[in-house]
């Protein structure tokens, strides 16, 4: 072999055919069936004296290079043995024009890969250059038939459509005269769409070729290779993005494999994403990716002829579906002309044909991949860039999703005091208000029947009842994710816990890696009592996004305890707070069932943070009654006050402090305040007149309920 | 004969390795001993696999009567042809058996051949002699009258015949005709005829002319469009390549069984199902062995054998699989008889029993001549088949699998 070839990094950067083949076979995820298949066929054409004509197909960025290049490289045993004979063609191909071009291809792939062969084979080939024009094709194919003998000859090609283009029906004709004549020639060849040449009835290849159509990469698989990278990334530096895919890491995976589309180079590209330490630095990152990508995208569009790349261009910058009418109005297109060029794009994969809600007899069309849309516009957009990163929040994010992140931005604004840090994050606050309006616009524009607007706005009123009416007309074509999970909300705001059940079970089916859904269906349970399919449903969702939810692990944790299952319970608990450091009720339940145990040192100090994280969960949490929750708090300062043997004065002045300015001492805690205070002085000052101070009645219940049990506790 | 692994692949594959059809052959060599043949059928029926495994027995046995296979689909021109032949007719000269001199053709080719031209052979199967060079453009006649004259005088025991298969020259004549050179389509036409009728009489060269596009096709073309009136096959028996019989078929099954497919139910009673289903055709055979990898991880059950058929005749990727059933009679015939055609299929792709002629008339919208003419092309064309009972014609789909695809995909 005479190519030099690399490490990861050249991998990184696209480059699969001059890569190292063990660290190519060792990143070949998604692909095994695949590459499992094709090593068999060729071990078949080696020992078993049969042929295979196989196409792979798959859109740019699939991994064809990749799995070629492994399957060449395990064919090697096969050519040490002398049992096979190789042609493989370089990726580019470029210059084929005809079927002579073809075969000299053929002669080429044998000499750039058989060091031994090359002097003699180059002889033939000022050979061939000396032959009469016309005699030129039957040397070459003699040359080629001479070299393998009796061998069989695997000819391993890409982009094998453009190769078809190029002979023409005169050379595939010639070509496949050549696979019939020396009938131990296999081809297993990689394409980009099946070359219509193969589906002809007039043409020589009709329905030649056994096809593989490569499938998309799945979540787990881009998951598993993102992890596989950063593991071969890590043998030289110490990597963080093991770390971080460990934990955070897999939610934004989650995001960049949705984004490419399975796509196999592109996920490679974004693995840069996964070192960003905030949403913000993902921005710089994404511009860069962008632009990095753009050539990349602009070979897609650049020998398209020009009326498809006027309707590639149309159909990016609308935004939304469009249908052909539209299209064609704006493009300037014929409608006769139109259809034939819209059914070619979407031959190429680049267009997706969707059928009009509104008329099922029409089609509206979509581009096929979101970053496609985003590259278009980049040479588009007036605004620059910043639009664009706005445009793919949008794209990418539901309302939820956005909204979310927006109040993760807004409280870490809030408490940042890095000035650059607190631009930063306010960009991105900026960044997602922006992303919702938009969003808003999109489905604004967008073509829904009536019954769902109307039931989307009885929703959006509030008006619960009115709207499990309207849900009721909207037409099948409609009944989304979005449908159904705005009915199961509906459902179990009125109360029907089972029906509200199984709509989230039908909105899951659309979306079954949606943890919002999975945490309501939880709830669901959770309410009805079904606490161990509750369990089940909190685990989907954790499955999913492990460290991003405080509330699924809390009421994971609520329903372990409920079945008795505390040591789960606690493991739960500790992970909401390890989440959301804030979490007041993980830790008051933490103390709570510590209390119960009679552990009262770490149920002390679990209601130590209750104490201080409740004033928090008053100010933004409004679904339990404020007086409920305080006294809440003011039991636990008693159970201190009570149980905490060490309890020391700067302590029991911080809580005092909390009191005073954190809860801005309501009504209900004065008098645990009181009791705070008095213990304080009297206990731990030794200030005698502070106990004299308490009114009688307080007196006496201080000494009876606090000092008299402190020290039957202390006893025990 | 016990099975052997082969994959389910469409292409070619080693003529050893070539399954069945053994009666074909012996049927084919009984009527090439007479005279000679002429096989339409449409395409991936598997012609150029069951003639290169004629030829291949024929010599291998040898028979009085030897066949020697040339593919024309990569004739572009008619300067071509000769060279074409010459190179397959030197691999056999080389192989022992052929007893050629090539007289006629390394006289005509040294009296033209410029002399400052060197003609590289390099290797052992290129013939030194070549008519593709510019002084014999005008001369191809004379080099294909020369080439075949040489094999008539070939040495030869007594009564031995020599076939030459001619395989896909329907669809190089058809190549032709599309590129303009028509002119030359009729010009070689004539000269097989008188070549054919002088060959006959000396009854030692039989010729069996085989193609996808049918040879009716090209001539009807002829005659409609060029006023071409002569009839250079008439004389020539025509020869229908069916689906495999049902030994065939369940060994085709078998053999490709044991490229990794497990039977998950009873062995038999699924080959029997495949077969069933397909009706014996090879290439849909392939392509459910194909269908079974790919969508049911090489499990046989009687239930993925029926979804593989469903995703056959449902799944767009496979779509083309079958949809030449409705190009080629875009490509093949002008738009007045290719609508009356589709009309035609469409009707009796809905109907559930063998319909009469009358009722065809009555259901499209068409002259009753026209419709009868058409019936007879699209059966000659192996789309219909027909049935006389009780002095009426019936006429159905000839393969239940084309009317299944024909009603979920096009009627």
């Amino acid at each position: 072999m005479v190519e030099t070839q690399q490490g990861i990094s050249t991998f990184l950067s696209f480059g699969a055919k001059s890569v190292k083949p063990e660290i190519l076979e060792e990143l070949l995820i998604g692909r095994q069936d695949d590459i499992n298949y094709l090593t068999k066929c060729v071990g078949e054409i080696a020992d078993d004296g049969i042929n295979h004509q196989i196409i792979v197909v798959g859109q740019r960025g699939m991994g064809k290079t990749h799995l070629l290049r492994v399957l060449y490289q395990r064919s090697q045993s096969f050519l040490k043995d002398k049992k096979l004979m190789i042609a493989y063609f370089s990726e580019e191909e470029y210059g084929i024009s005809g079927y002579l071009d073809f075969l000299i291809r053929v002669l080429n792939a044998f000499i750039r890969w058989n060091d031994d062969d090359r002097e003699e084979l180059n002889k033939q080939m000022d050979i061939l250059r000396e032959t009469h024009p016309s005699r030129q094709i039957d040397t070459a194919e003699n040359i080629i038939t001479n070299y393998i003998g009796d061998k069989p000859l695997l000819i391993l090609a890409e982009n094998f459509d453009d190769i078809m283009q190029a002979l023409g029906k005169d050379g595939q004709g010639k070509l496949r005269s050549f696979l019939y004549r020396h009938s131990r020639t296999s081809i297993i060849a990689t394409s980009q769409a099946l070359s219509p040449d193969l589906g002809r009835e007039d043409r020589p290849f009709y329905n030649f070729f056994t096809t593989i159509y490569l499938k998309k990469l799945s979540y787990e698989d881009s998951l598993a290779l993102l992890r596989r990278l950063a593991e071969m990334e890590g043998k030289d530096k110490n990597n963080v993005v093991i770390k971080h895919l460990q934990s955070k890491g897999i939610a934004q995976v989650r995001a960049m494999h949705e984004l490419v589309k399975g796509n196999h180079r592109l996920l490679v590209t974004f693995y840069e994403f996964l070192k960003a330490d905030t949403l913000a630095t993902l921005s710089k990152i994404f511009i860069k990716t962008l632009n990095d990508l753009k050539p990349y995208y602009e070979t897609f569009i650049r020998y398209l002829p020009p009326q498809q790349q006027k309707i590639l261009h149309y159909i990016a910058l609308a935004k939304i579906p469009q249908n052909g009418t539209e299209i064609g109005k704006n493009c300037f297109i014929e409608q006769k002309t139109l259809s034939k060029q819209l059914s070619e794009l979407s031959r190429r994969n680049l267009i997706d044909a969707i059928t009009d809600p509104d008329d099922k007899r029409n089609k509206l069309y979509d581009i096929s991949e979101p970053l496609l849309r985003i590259s278009i516009e980049i040479g588009e957009h007036r605004e620059g860039i910043s639009a664009l990163f706005i445009d793919f929040l949008a794209l990418y994010y539901s309302f939820d999703e956005l909204a979310t992140q927006k109040n993760r931005f807004e409280n870490l604004w809030e408490y940042e005091t890095n000035p650059q840090l607190k631009e930063d994050l306010w960009h991105d606050v900026k960044a997602r208000e922006e992303a919702i309006d938009l969003k808003i616009r999109l489905e604004t524009n967008r073509k829904w029947s009536k019954a769902f607007l109307k039931f989307k706005k009885k929703y959006e009123d509030k008006d619960y009842k009115i709207a499990i009416k309207l849900a009721e007309q909207v037409p099948e074509n409609e009944r989304s994710e979005e449908y159904y999970g705005r009915l199961g909300y509906v459902l179990s705001i009125l109360g029907k816990y089972e029906m509200a059940i199984e709509v989230h079970k039908k909105a899951l089916q659309f979306n079954p890696k949606s943890v919002v859904l999975w945490y309501n269906l939880a709830n669901l349970f959770g309410t009805l009592k079904r606490y161990k399919e509750s369990i089940e449903a909190s685990l989907k969702a954790i499955e999913i996004e492990p460290m991003q939810n405080s509330l699924i692990w809390y009421n994971l944790g609520v329903n372990y305890y409920e079945i008795g299952e505390e040591k789960k319970a606690i493991e739960a608990y500790i992970k909401a707070t390890e989440i959301e450091p804030t979490k007041w009720l993980a830790w008051e339940n933490l103390g709570v069932i510590y209390a119960e145990k009679s552990n009262y040192a770490e149920a002390n100090s679990f209601f130590h943070k209750s104490i201080e994280t409740g004033a928090d969960f008053i100010k933004n949490e409004s679904w339990m009654p404020k007086k409920e929750m305080l006294l809440c708090v003011s039991d636990r300062i008693i159970f201190i006050l009570q149980h905490e043997q060490n309890l020391t004065i700067e302590e029991a002045k911080h809580l005092e402090n909390i009191i005073e300015k954190e809860y801005e001492m309501p009504k209900e805690l004065e008098i645990p305040y009181l009791y705070l205070k008095t213990f304080r002085r009297f206990v731990l000052e030794k200030e005698e007149k502070a106990l004299l101070e308490l009114p009688k009645e307080q007196r006496a219940f201080f000494v009876r309920e606090i000092l008299e049990k402190r020290k039957i506790f202390a006893q025990n | 004969m016990t099975p052997y692994k082969i994959p389910p692949t469409t292409g070619p594959m080693p003529v050893d390795k070539i399954v069945g059809r053994l009666n074909e052959i012996e049927d084919i060599y009984q009527h090439t001993m007479a005279g000679s043949l002429v096989i339409s059928m449409i395409r991936r029926m598997g012609k150029t696999l069951l003639l290169q495994k004629f030829a291949y027995i024929t010599v291998k046995e040898n028979r009085p009567n030897k066949a020697i296979w040339f593919d024309l689909m990569k004739v572009s021109d008619v300067t071509e042809l000769t060279d074409t032949l010459l190179m397959e007719l030197t691999k056999h000269k080389k192989h022992g058996w052929l007893k050629v001199q090539f007289n006629w053709c390394k006289e005509l080719y040294n009296k033209l051949k410029p002399p400052e031209v060197k003609v590289s052979t390099g290797t052992s199967y290129l013939p030194e002699i070549s008519f593709k060079l510019p002084e014999f453009k005008t001369e191809w006649k004379k080099a294909l009258t020369a080439c075949i004259e040489d094999l008539a005088e070939r040495k030869a025991e007594n009564d031995e015949v020599l076939t030459l298969i001619l395989d896909e020259f329907p669809y190089m004549l058809w190549q032709w005709i599309l590129n303009k050179k028509v002119q030359n389509v009729i010009e070689l036409l004539n000269l097989f005829r008188s070549l054919r009728m002088s060959l006959q009489e000396k009854e030692k060269i039989r010729f069996i002319i085989c193609g996808s596009v049918g040879l009716d096709v090209v001539l009807n073309h002829l005659r409609s469009e060029y006023k071409y009136t002569a009839e250079p096959f008439n004389d020539t028996k025509s020869y229908v390549l069916e689906a495999m019989s049902d030994t065939d078929a369940t060994f085709l099954c078998e053999c490709l069984a044991l490229s990794g497919y497990t039977f998950v139910d009873d062995k038999m009673l699924c080959i029997e199902l495949i077969c069933k289903q397909v009706e014996n055709l090879p290439f849909y055979i392939n392509k459910t062995f194909e269908i079974l990898r790919s969508s049911s991880q090489s499990q046989i059950s009687l239930q993925n054998i029926k979804n593989a058929l469903n995703e056959l005749l449902t799944n767009v990727n496979d779509d083309d699989v079958f949809e030449q059933l409705d190009t080629r009679i875009a490509s093949y015939y002008p738009k007045t008889e290719s609508d009356i055609m589709l009309g035609i299929l469409d009707y009796l792709s809905i109907q559930t029993i063998a319909k009469e002629e009358d009722d065809i008339l009555r259901s499209v919208d068409f002259t009753p001549k026209e419709v009868k003419s058409i019936l007879r092309v699209l059966c000659k064309d192996q789309y219909l088949n027909r049935t006389i009972n009780e002095e009426k014609r019936y006429y159905q789909f000839k393969y239940e699998i084309f009317k299944k695809w024909w009603k979920l995909n096009k009627a």
